[in-house]
This record gives structure tokens, sequence and C-alpha cells, in this order.
């Protein structure tokens, strides 16, 4: 029996890099336009918050997106007594995690499809 | 199938003889090459110098005439026969000749050097890649199979990948396309996309992949499936290739737009390294050494089939004696490091099998939406097994999604750390996994903005 379920989500903190150019399809270029940035970080990525929803569409859009965190609140309680280096080091240890995550979840093992 | 059975009655046989060799006389057997014959790519004999085929169909005929006045008499080998079929579970066919050719030139074994790890070594040939071209071609898979399943046993084995070419060719030229062989085949081991996606920016045209690596790999894909594509490989763009590659970024939830850009050729190049069973595990050391022209396995300036070789060595500890490093370094002609560690090869890796099909009922399959009940779409997800190794996939368009090979108890849960909970309007389903709370804890979170 297939298993429905729902996605929760709240604002995500995420490193994003946008596409060297923008998508051609209207609605692609807003959703990059409307992403609430924050900082550079570092190697082109961009600190930014986003609804976890908007992330598929990021992507489709050409934009790499890691999240560091799904809630931000939860960046904020766990990088709030950090210094500057531990802080970067969460975010690099999370980033790492995204992109490992992402290339598993890349690797086709029947992916989506009527179930 | 028979072709597997009869591998494992060579095997078997293989085994028996060496049964009688221990036996009766040490030495008497060379070192056979098993794999090469298995796979067909020679016939099923295993070549010695000074020697007079045994046949063997449901009896044993012959034996070399200086074996005769051994110990080991026609009973004995019909024993080992005998035992042999018992052991692969296989009647040896009668009218069908398996013909083992044995040295009949007694040698003493000698000692193990210290000096040199001992190794099992599997090679890859000129058939499994394309002329100046480092993609392990779809042929290559069981190798590559056999040489992960080996090293999965004990992955503190660590691994060298040794590429070589011909004579044909600068030096120059010759090393770096040995070099290329042998990073591709370490980064498929490892499935790291980003190694082959290099190959693409080849700073040497010749070597460069482009639309025809797209087509192989096309063409082999999907596993266990209709191929994307079934066109000719003639490494031309056109309406072919590119609907075959609308194919796969529709399978990956990517914009079918037919077109080979960066993230549709990782996404291929992913599909191809998911080849069931080709993977080590991660940490397993796996160096490589560019050889060229340098250790020619038949002596000839010419085109060579057999000098064209990218050799995986096992070794049985680490660290590797002698380094790698001695024979990159070293001076050629003189070097000797590669013809050390070969001497020292115990055995074939025994070759893996060809894609095994997904298991029936094995698939885990569903449908992810979000609060409002649209569909949650490209959302990439995680299956962990119980076993620890992963699966990936993402929701297609209606937010479906199947993950294939899944058994006993899994969790599933999405990259991007949004939360699962169960979808009050199905109660009673059961909730795969909860991310950040329980089953329904999570289900009352709302957007929350940071202070």
């Amino acid at each position: 029996m297939p298993n429905d379920l729902i996605a929760l989500g709240t604002s995500a903190l995420v490193l994003i890099k946008f596409p060297d150019a923008p998508p051609a399809d209207p609605a692609l270029k807003s959703a990059l336009f409307a992403v609430d940035s924050h900082a550079n970080y570092k190697d082109g990525l961009i600190i930014a918050q986003v609804d976890p929803t908007d992330i598929p569409t990021l992507r489709k859009a050409g934009a790499e997106v890691f999240v560091i965190d799904a809630n931000s609140n939860d960046y904020i309680v766990n990088t709030t007594d950090l210094s500057d280096s531990e802080r970067v080091a969460y975010i690099d240890e999370r980033l790492a995690r995204a992109k490992d995550d992402l290339l598993v979840a890349s690797v086709k093992s029947g992916g989506g499809g009527a179930a | 199938m028979f072709g597997e059975r009869i591998i494992h009655a060579f095997e078997a046989v293989k085994d028996a003889f060496d049964d009688l060799r221990a036996s009766f006389f040490p030495g008497f057997f060379r070192e056979v090459d098993f794999p090469r014959a298995a796979t067909g790519a020679q016939p099923a004999r295993f070549a010695g110098r000074h020697s007079e085929p045994l046949q063997f169909n449901a009896k044993c005929s012959s034996v070399p005439d200086n074996v005769s006045k051994s110990p080991a008499d026609d009973k004995s080998v019909r024993r080992a026969v005998t035992k042999a079929q018992l052991r692969a579970g296989v009647r040896l066919q009668t009218g069908r000749s398996f013909v083992l050719i044995v040295d009949a030139e007694t040698r003493t074994e000698a000692p193990p050097n210290p000096d040199v790890t001992p190794s099992v070594r599997a090679s890859f040939d000129a058939a499994h890649f394309e002329t100046a071209k480092a993609l392990p071609l779809p042929p290559s898979l069981p190798i590559f199979r056999g040489i992960a399943a080996y090293s999965r046993q004990d992955p503190s084995r660590p691994l060298l990948i040794v590429g070589h070419t011909d004579a044909v060719g600068s030096a120059e030229s010759n090393l770096m396309l040995s070099d290329d062989r042998a990073q591709a085949c370490a980064a498929f081991l490892k499935a790291d996309a980003g190694a082959w996606m290099r190959f693409y920016a080849h700073p040497q045209k010749s070597h460069q992949w482009g639309v025809r690596e797209d087509q192989i790999m096309l063409s082999a894909l999907p596993f266990g499936g209709t191929p994307y594509f079934a066109g000719p490989i003639d490494g031309i763009a056109g309406r072919q290739t590119d609907d075959s590659l609308r194919k796969l970024q529709n399978n990956q939830g990517l914009t079918a737009n037919g077109k080979p850009d960066n993230q549709t050729r990782a996404a291929l190049i992913n599909e191809y390294m998911a080849a069931e069973g080709t993977r080590v595990e991660a940490g397993t050391s796996i160096q490589t050494l560019a050889c060229g022209k340098r250790h020619l396995e038949v002596n000839t300036q010419s085109a060579n089939a057999q000098n064209r070789r990218v050799d995986v060595f096992a070794f049985d500890t680490a660290p590797i004696k002698p380094l790698p490093a001695d024979c990159r370094n070293g001076t050629h002609p003189g070097c000797t490091v590669y013809e050390a560690w070969k001497k020292e090869v115990k055995g074939p890796i025994p070759v893996g099998g060809d894609n095994p099909p997904p298991k029936a009922g094995s698939v885990l399959k569903g449908k992810i939406t979000y609060r409002d009940g649209t569909p949650a779409a490209g959302v990439p997800l995680i299956v962990e097994l119980p076993d620890g190794s992963k699966k990936g996939g993402t929701t297609d368009a209606g937010g479906n999604y199947r993950i294939e090979g899944v058994e006993g108890s899994a969790k599933l849960r999405l990259v991007d750390g949004l939360s699962l909970a169960e979808d009050p309007a199905h109660p009673g389903q059961q909730v795969v996994a909860v991310n950040g709370g329980g089953a329904g804890g999570a289900a009352g979170e709302t957007g929350t903005a940071v202070a």
C-alpha cells in the first residue's frame, strides 16, 4: 500500500548558488529573484532564507541549493554560542552532508513515477 | 544461466585439481588464468607450456605422458572430476569438451617475497575502452562488480589501479591516456561523478568526452529497462539523442529540454555509476598509477590489444610494497616495481555478474504532498536500509516516489530536512519516517520567521 505523507516545513536556512544565466521561464526567473539573500558565504554560495517548498523550483531554475537547517530557528539555536570559526565549521559540515545526500538522491533507484 | 553453471563447474574443477596437486605433486600446475577463460574472452582452456590437453567430459580421457608416470593415475583424475561435479552441482555434459591444459613442467614454489605485498588482480582490456577514451564501456561492469564485491569483503585492502597503453603514440600522450583510464575506473568504483565530468572538458581534444560518450551511457540505461537511446553510437547530436536525454531528464526530475547540459550529464553519469554492486565501501583506499607504454605485456612497438589494459590490484594489506611512487618516479626502462607486484599475484579477482534485475516486491513507493494538498514535486529523498546503505530518488511532478531494491524496514527521509508525518486524510497508513519529532509532533509546525 502506498505511503501517503505530508511534507512539513518552515523557513529554511540555505546556501544557494545562482545559475550563470537566468532561466527563460518567467516563473522560474521570478523564483530566483524572490530569494531572501542574507550574506555571501564562499565559493559563490550565498546564505539565504527560503520557503522549503520553493527549493525544488529553485533547483529547477538552475540554482544549487543546500539546506543548512530546515528551520531557521534551529540554525540560530545551534549557532548562537559559537565563535565565527565554529560557525563556519558548522555550516561547512552541514554543507558537506547536504552535498552527500543530494548525490545519493540523484542516483536513480527508481526515482519518481506513478506509485 | 548455463554459462554461470559452467563457470562454477570450471571453478570446481580447478579446485579439485588443486587438491590433486597438493596431494600428489606440488608445483605441477601452473597458475591458471581462470576468469579470462570463464568469461569467454578465450576458449575454456588454461594455457601452459610443455603441455598436452587433459580432457574430461563425463569422464577424463588422457593425461600427459609424464603425468601418467606420476602417482596421479587416471583413477585419481576421475575422482577429481567426480568431486568437481559434486562441488559444482552440475554434471559436466557428455559430448562437451572441457579442455584443461596443464603444465607438465614441475617447478618449485618460490617462497613469498617479504618486500612485495601479495594481491589478487582484475584486468580491463582493450575491449573495455574506446580508442583514446577513458569511459569504461558497459561490458566492463561485471569486472567492476567483481572488484567491488571482493573489496567489500575487507575494505581495509588497498586497491591500486594501473593504466597501460600499447607502444603506439608519444610517451606523453600514452601516459595521459593511461592516467585517464585509471582515474576513470577509480571514480567509477567510488561513484565519483564529478571526476568524470572533467573528461567533458579534457584539455586533449582527442581524449575529450562528448555526445558519443552520452550515447554510450544512454544506450546502457536504465539498467534492466528499455534503453533511453537505441540509435547508432555515432557521436552526432540529433533528434534521437535529444529525445533520449529528455527521457533521462524526465526520469530524474530535471527540466526536459533534451540538452546535454552539466546537470543532465551529471545525472547521466550518476545513473551509469549506480550499476548494482559496483561501488566500494566509503573510505576504501584507491590509488592510481599511470604507466603508459612503460610496462608492455607483449614486447612489441606495434599496436597491440593486450598492451592496452588497466590492472586493478587488491593488495592483502597496507601499505603497498613496493610503493606505487617507486614506479611513478622510477627510471624506465629498468623499473621492476610493476613486475614485482605481478609476480606476487595470488590469483584473479572473480568477475561479477550482469546487472541483476530489481527484485520483485522490493519497491517502496508512495506520494508526498504539502499541507495544502499540493504535490511535493522534485523533492530529493533518501531511503536508509537496515544494512546501512542508502538509496535515493526524487519525487515526480505528482509528488510520487518509487525506490526499487528496498528490503526490510527502511527509513525514508527528505534530503532538505522537511519533516514527514502521516496524512490525516488517510488515517491508519504507516508513517515511514519522521524528521524532527514524533509522527504527530511535527505535523503542527508552521512557518516561523527568524528573529
